[in-house]
């Protein structure tokens, strides 16, 4: 190994700063040159230093760099990352996997409210008005492709009349940024049943329509 | 001998006697230790490892400050350490805190 490759490897092996290691790489290069100077070989000085870790390990322990503060600091710095990343992971879950609950036990919805609205859209699409269900929806249930979607939806579910409901589950879905009354609601026609699904925004427009 | 009390007994010494050595001259790193070395001392014989991070202590304490000096034509120019004012004045410091503290410990040890 050469005087450069030397230095290079010594300098690799120290966690000081720039400053430092510059006049380290600067301090040793002199010494070696002075010591040749003084008739000493490449090949004897590099005895007399020896293995550049220990050359480095040496520096270090006389720099007073405190590695025990420096693994402190490097733990505290990845439990705070650690924190940091658990809490974005939970912030953007809130955000985008919604939480189901109870409407019952909801504390923005009313039961009642929602369940009222749910039977009105009930009623209209028993009656195949798929008008009156546009204009209860958000804007988008009110652009003309959406209606024909509905009206066509609804000419292919040949029901009959309305006989009753045979079963209804409310829930509340919320995200960090957004909450909705959800519906399903079973209705017995006379001539089969229609299991809807209905979705209301908070300030219970219906946001969703799904027939089955 | 227990290396790591024999180092810890030299740690408060090595900085006042490269300020000694210094307050005589000028000097480069290479000229340092070996002055050192011709002092023939069993435990003061430096090695770059242990003198280049006293000198930068000394450096950034402002008590030694380092000059580029060419001394003969198209020669490299080389680092000297220069003893600083203050560095003169903490060095009478040390000097007597030194005395009094080698009698102390002398006393204690001789009881």
């Amino acid at each position: 190994m050469n005087k450069e490759k030397y230095l290079h490897k010594v300098i690799k092996y120290l966690s000081c700063s720039k400053k430092d290691k510059k006049r380290i790489y600067e301090d040793l290069s002199a010494d070696i040159d002075e010591a040749m100077e003084n008739g000493e070989s490449w090949q004897e000085i590099e005895i007399r230093f020896g293995d550049p870790k220990d050359l480095a390990g040496e520096l270090m322990e006389n720099m007073d760099v405190d590695t025990k503060s420096k693994h402190k600091n490097f733990w505290i710095g990845l439990i705070c990352c650690v924190c940091i990343v658990v809490t974005i992971g939970f912030l953007v879950y809130k955000m985008f996997i919604p939480t189901t609950i109870l409407l019952k036990d909801s504390t923005y919805f009313d039961y009642d409210e929602v369940h009222e609205k749910a039977m009105e859209v009930i009623n209209y699409a028993s009656n195949d008005d798929y008008e009156a269900i546009a204009n209860i929806g958000i804007d988008e249930f009110k652009q003309d492709s959406v209606k024909k979607q509905l009206k066509d939806t609804m000419a292919m579910m040949k029901h009959g009349t309305f006989s009753k409901i045979s079963s209804e589950q409310y829930v509340e879905n919320s995200t960090l940024t957004s909450k909705y009354a959800a519906a399903s609601i079973t209705v017995m026609y006379e001539d089969n049943a229609i299991t809807y699904t209905l979705a209301f925004d908070e300030n219970l427009n219906l946001s969703a329509f799904y027939m089955k | 001998m227990n290396t790591k009390y024999e180092r810890q007994l030299k740690k408060g010494v090595l900085e006042m006697l490269v300020l000694k050595l210094l307050s005589k001259e000028k000097m480069y790193g290479f000229q340092l230790i070996q002055e050192l070395q011709a002092c023939n001392s069993k435990y003061f014989s430096l090695k770059e490892g242990t003198l280049y991070p006293i000198l930068y202590r000394l450096e950034d304490d402002g008590l030694v400050k380092s000059e580029k000096i060419i001394n003969k034509p198209k020669e490299l120019a080389k680092k000297y350490y220069v003893i600083t004012d203050q560095g003169v004045e903490v060095l009478k410091e040390l000097e007597n805190l030194w005395e009094d503290f080698s009698k102390e410990v002398s006393k204690i040890m001789e009881d």
